[in-house]
């Protein structure tokens, strides 16, 4: 017999004494029973009401629907958009205002619904888009844009050289206080309608890199009608893209419908609608592709693509990406003041064994603050698994274990115990790689207290200025750089005017010849600026202000029939050339 | 009826929540992203710089006129969030409870029956089982039998609207799970019940009449049993915080736990503050129910 | 003291022991309780490995002759995890029975013996506890306090106070009232001698029942908590937290959710058993 709570015991012994006792009359038992009959029905009455029309899933997106009629009068005949392609990834989207969009969520689906002045291939090749041409005038500080004729927005409103202004003029307009503000305000000083289909950019310095911030997410062009009307952009995006948005609901699913006036008939839009789901849990989200549920996902645990690559009508695929992943340390604790102690770090940690075990050989190791494919990488040198000249280089900065207990201690007999803090499931393997980190350097004698944190509250933990973040000591982050090219690494992480909360520096690295070099291949172009990058590497590199971990892969797992998926190693995966075949 | 004073007892211990976390409850309050104003402004708002009482009788009031703020994370209005997912783990509550009541009292029937043979034997492990095993456990034991191995259901719930499909694989965890203390129960006062009428009419009656003799039996035994399913739903609610997580069922005890690991303090007090009331609630309709059996408790 | 000691050797406990010996239940639930417990108090000598650190290149491999129960993601040994686990759960579940059953007892007992508005007082109290189903009240506590292994001790504590005091007072009552007692306090007994040999042993059959089902109850409530992330910490193994992380890796190294699974399940069927067991022979009629 199960011992209950006091209150069960009391009933049912009541309930044994009254069934012995009193004949119970027929009646009421027959009610009991109908009410929990009742009962039973209105549940799962409930459940079959609640459950509604279940997303619609089309196991393949080939399946011929009703296409819509297509009203635009072609001189090519365009074969009417069909079926619907179900996306699953792990974040909502947080806002479908380019301008005002930082998250890679966001970036992917209003990379559908916007187009810009030029776009990456898969190379992160510019190439062109809204613009046909372009020149670089003045020594790199103008360039005059030839817009495509012949385009619209979805809203019907022409796209022309007052809609490149009309956009650049409000991401500039710091009233607004839009998120890519810092992204441009720095570059651009002005814009000029030159003609209809010409428009200038005036830089305030000949910036290297001004293409790719023009094909970076936040140079997507919204409509002029609807940033002068005042509505807000974040949730009725219109661009110029192969689909608009249908349907938002938030922390849920966002439907896009095609555009059928769309610009580029050679690129026409393949599906009806694509609809992307948030499935938060990468293994979740790899299931529902097993199950026929979506079609395509982002994400997939490592362990699993190989063995999961052509089972059933599944292919997956790996793309090395620009981010890195790093774990930054407070260079206002005292601890991490001696190059020594964070160089030791760095050889304590074997990143090679991380990756071949964690990430199942996903990864590279990182041999600078930029990854690889990043325009502007150089090698910067290679902190190699070495557990004995991590210990000796301790030794030298004073830390050494004096009593035998296994951790290290200083001449004033403190522990060296350092707090690593992570996020789990933002990144791929975070968590496990921040275990490995803790088990590494407990091996050389240092004390790790693990913490683990929910992505948004560790976001404003370590945005924190120095004064307010005690705690800080190390902690895991990764960048990629949605520009493709290292002044978007090198400026925000490692300048002295970006520590955090004004910029992402959250490590408060400050080296006045990095300063100098970072302002430097702002200015220049070519070869110099390539020179100027590399040396601010090889600088940032030796001094270590983190332990550099791993350039990562990303991962995408699709039906065999999806076709066009173009992987931008920004992290972006491209949707818009997308169809079933 | 105790109710009303223990619902407010445990709203007095759900509302000192804040005050017993490390830190000032205002800047708890306000959320991380506060500033100085936000966190002056929240203490104004909620009372925070009035003796305890009066906190606590303005935290009552916002209850009970359903004006609950906004989450500290998504800045969503509280009701929109805790309602909708309430009701979801009401549908996952019921649908589980109807499976332990059809699976265990069906189970505990034939092992009372055939007491003592083999049946009765596999019936009663099952039933140590259900006990002994976590419902996390049993969860993952479902979804590799049917999500990985037969890719028949789905292992996880997409959106926040679970359709059908979505609801099978955590109900039946659930169901399981409660499935097992029904059949023992039912099985044991079965047992009571049979022994006195079953000997006493069997030896003067005859074989057709034990039909009648099961029958009479089976309805004496239900109301135990039935009045302990009623009171299994509150450690159905229990359970489903951790089958909720592991379907990513969106539901209100998922809710809680992430709201606790996103430090979202409110939505875990008014969260938690429902489910006790629903608890209490069934509760005390399962008194009531009985008291409507016997008039004689009704005096106790 | 020796008056308790005396107290318990009654020819009625002697065959009481004896009746425990033949129930099947308890044999089988006792045996499974002391080999969890050995195992516990042995790990670290029959660890074949540490629990805490593992070779990043023996990551995920199958059962082997090293690993008879193979290597997690960090290329931690699984049997050694799985044995320290059995540590981790005893010192919570202990703990936190302790705990409660000392709190309970104090609280409880002397609300039943003062009786009155302190009587009601408490055990209002422990009714607005009960009013939090199971695992919400410790999640709360775990809310409160964050997590960690001392929270858990502490949750479990929590969580199980309730129904000890209950049983204390109630013991506490029914022997206050009973004719034994008056006698003895007619007599002139000492406060603390009555305790001793009237109170303590009637209490005890309800308690130890009790003991045994919610440890059962803690183990499971101790690893649901570690499953959600709000128990015990990495790198510290524990069962349920051990199956948390074998989600991700379910279709590649299915071992790593199947033997601390094992464990658990067997773990608290002894106990079940036990207290089942314990609990037929001790209290063969439902007192009412």
């Amino acid at each position: 017999m199960i011992l209950y709570p006091n209150n069960t015991q009391k009933t049912f012994n009541r309930c044994i004494r009254l069934v012995r006792e009193r004949g119970i009359s027929t009646s009421a038992i027959i009610g009991i029973v109908v009410v929990i009959l009742v009962i039973a029905i209105a549940g799962a009455y409930l459940a079959t009401r609640g459950g509604g029309a279940p997303a619609t899933t089309t196991a393949s997106p080939s399946t011929t629907t009703t296409a819509p009629a297509t009203t635009t009068t072609t001189t090519t005949t365009v074969a009417p958009p069909k079926g619907t392609l179900i996306v699953a990834m792990g974040t909502d989207a947080s806002t479908l205002d380019p301008q005002d969009a930082t998250d890679n969520p966001s970036e992917m689906v209003n990379r559908i619904i916007y187009e810009g002045l030029v776009e990456f291939d898969q190379n992160l090749n510019i190439k062109p888009m809204l613009a046909e041409s372009w020149d670089i005038k003045d020594n790199g500080t103008t360039y005059v844009f030839h817009l495509r004729k012949g385009v619209f927005f979805q809203d019907g409103t022409p796209f022309d050289a007052y809609a490149v202004k009309t956009n650049f003029d409000r991401v500039l307009n710091s009233t607004l206080k839009l998120q890519r503000y810092s992204l441009y305000a720095p570059i651009i000083s002005s814009v000029e309608v030159i003609d209809n289909y010409t428009v200038a950019f005036h830089l305030k310095m000949p910036f290297g890199a001004f293409l790719n911030d023009l094909a970076h997410g936040a140079g997507l062009i919204i409509s002029p009608t609807l940033i002068n009307s005042g509505k807000d952009v974040k949730t009725n995006p219109v661009g110029t893209g192969p689909y608009m948005l249908q349907e938002w609901v938030k922390g849920d699913h966002i439907t896009l419908v095609a555009n059928p006036n769309y610009w580029n008939k050679t690129a026409a839009p393949k599906f009806e609608k694509i609809i992307i789901k948030v499935v938060a849990d990468d293994k979740a989200r790899e299931n529902l592709l097993k199950t026929g549920d979506v079609d395509l996902v982002l994400r997939i645990p490592p362990v699993d693509v190989a063995s999961l690559n052509g089972t059933g009508n599944i292919i997956t695929r790996a793309y090395p990406t620009s981010r890195v992943i790093y774990i930054a340390m407070n260079l206002m604790n005292q601890k991490f003041q001696d190059v020594r102690v964070r160089q030791a770090f760095n050889y304590a940690v074997d990143k090679e064994a991380i990756i071949n075990s964690i990430l199942n050989g996903l990864g590279k190791p990182a041999t600078s603050p930029l990854a690889s494919s990043t325009y502007g990488y150089c090698y910067a040198g290679y902190y190699k698994y070495n557990v004995t000249l991590a210990k000796e280089l301790l030794k030298e900065a004073g830390w050494w274990d004096r009593d035998g207990d296994g951790y290290v201690e200083n001449a004033n007999g403190q522990k060296l115990e350092v707090n690593l803090w992570t996020p789990q499931g933002r990144y791929v393997g975070d968590y496990q790689m921040a275990q490995a980190v803790q088990s590494y350097l407990n091996a050389i004698g240092v004390k790790v207290n693990l913490q683990v944190w929910e992505w948004t509250s560790y976001l404003n933990e370590v945005r924190k200025p120095y004064n307010q973040s005690q705690n800080k000591e190390l902690f895991l982050m990764g960048w990629a750089p949605s520009t493709g090219e290292g002044d978007w690494v090198l400026r925000p992480l490692l300048a002295s005017w970006m520590w955090a909360p004004a910029g992402s520096n959250y490590g408060y690295y400050n080296n006045t010849q990095v300063d100098e070099l970072i302002q430097k291949q702002m200015v220049t172009l070519g070869q110099d600026r390539l020179n100027a990058m590399c040396q601010a590497q090889k600088i940032v590199y030796n001094d270590a202000p983190w332990i550099f971990m791993v350039e990562m892969y990303d991962t995408l797992g699709m039906k065999s029939n999806v076709k066009g998926v173009v992987y931008l190693p920004i992290e972006i995966v491209m949707l818009k050339y997308a169809y079933s075949g | 009826m105790l109710l009303i004073p223990t619902l407010l007892g445990a709203s007095i211990i759900i509302f000192l929540m804040i005050h017993f976390l490390p830190g000032d409850p205002a800047q708890i309050l306000a959320g991380p992203d506060a500033t100085l104003q936000d966190i002056q402004n929240m203490r104004i708002r909620l009372g925070l710089d009035k003796p305890l009482p009066v906190q606590y009788f303005l935290f009552m009031e916002r209850l009970l006129t359903w004006n609950l703020g906004n989450s500290l994370v998504s800045g969503f209005p509280i009701t929109s969030l805790i309602v909708p997912r309430f009701l979801n783990t009401l549908k996952l509550a019921l649908l589980a409870i109807s499976i332990s009541l059809a699976i265990g009292i069906v189970l505990g029937i034939v092992a009372a029956l055939k007491r003592n043979t083999t049946a009765d034997r596999i019936v009663m492990i099952f039933a140590l089982l259900g006990v002994s095993m976590p419902v996390f456990l049993l969860a993952v034991l479902l979804i590799v039998i049917f999500s990985i191995k037969l890719h028949i259901l789905p292992a996880t719930v997409i959106g926040s609207t679970p359709s059908i499909r979505h609801l099978v694989l955590p109900s039946l965890t659930l169901g399981l799970i409660g499935a097992a203390p029904i059949a023992r129960m039912t099985r044991s006062s079965m047992i009571e019940a049979l022994s006195q009428e079953y000997i006493k009419t069997s030896e003067a009656f005859g074989f057709s009449i034990r039909k009648i003799i099961l029958v009479h039996a089976l309805r004496n035994a239900l109301i135990p049993v039935v009045t302990v399913a009623g009171l299994n739903f509150g450690y159905l609610l229990a359970g489903a915080v951790i089958t909720e997580t592991v379907f990513a069922y969106p539901g209100l005890g998922r809710l809680i736990v992430d709201s606790i690991f996103a430090r979202d303090y409110p939505v875990v007090q008014f969260g938690l503050m429902m489910i006790v009331a629903l608890f209490a609630v069934v509760n005390t309709v399962v008194d009531v129910l009985y008291a409507l059996i016997n008039p004689r408790v009704r005096l106790e | 003291m020796s008056g308790f000691l005396e107290s318990l050797l009654t020819p009625q406990n002697k065959m009481l022991l004896r009746k425990l010996r033949r129930n099947k239940n308890v044999l089988l639930g006792g045996v499974l309780v002391l080999i969890f417990i050995a195992i516990a108090i042995l790990s670290p000598i029959i660890s074949p490995y540490s629990p805490t650190s593992g070779n990043l290149s023996e990551a995920l491999r199958p059962p082997s002759s090293n690993h008879p129960f193979g290597t997690d993601y960090l290329g931690r040994d699984i049997l050694s995890r799985v044995i320290w686990g059995a540590r981790i759960s005893l010192v919570v579940a202990v703990g936190g029975i302790a705990i409660s059953i000392l709190s309970g007892a104090i609280i409880g007992g002397f609300a039943g013996y003062i009786g009155g508005a302190i009587d009601d007082l408490t055990m209002g109290v422990v009714n607005i506890l009960l009013a939090f189903p199971d695992i919400l009240l410790a999640l709360f506590v775990a809310a409160v306090t964050g997590p960690g292994l001392e929270n858990v001790i502490l949750a479990i504590g929590v969580y199980n106070f309730p129904q000890f005091a209950r049983i204390a007072r109630g013991a506490v009552i029914s022997v206050k009232t009973s004719d034994y007692v008056e006698a003895a306090r007619a007599s002139g007994e000492t406060k603390s001698s009555i305790f001793f040999r009237y109170v303590l042993p009637n209490s005890m059959s309800p308690i130890v029942v009790h003991a045994t089902l919610r440890t059962a109850a803690s183990i499971l409530t101790a690893a649901g908590l570690s499953f959600l992330g709000l128990g015990v910490q990495p790198p510290t193994p524990e069962w349920g937290a051990m199956i948390s992380e074998a989600l991700y890796y379910l279709d590649a190294a299915p071992y790593m959710w199947v033997f601390p699974g094992i464990f658990l399940v067997l773990t608290v069927l002894g106990f079940n058993l036990l207290g089942d067991g314990l609990n037929d022979v001790l209290n063969p009629r439902i007192k009412d």
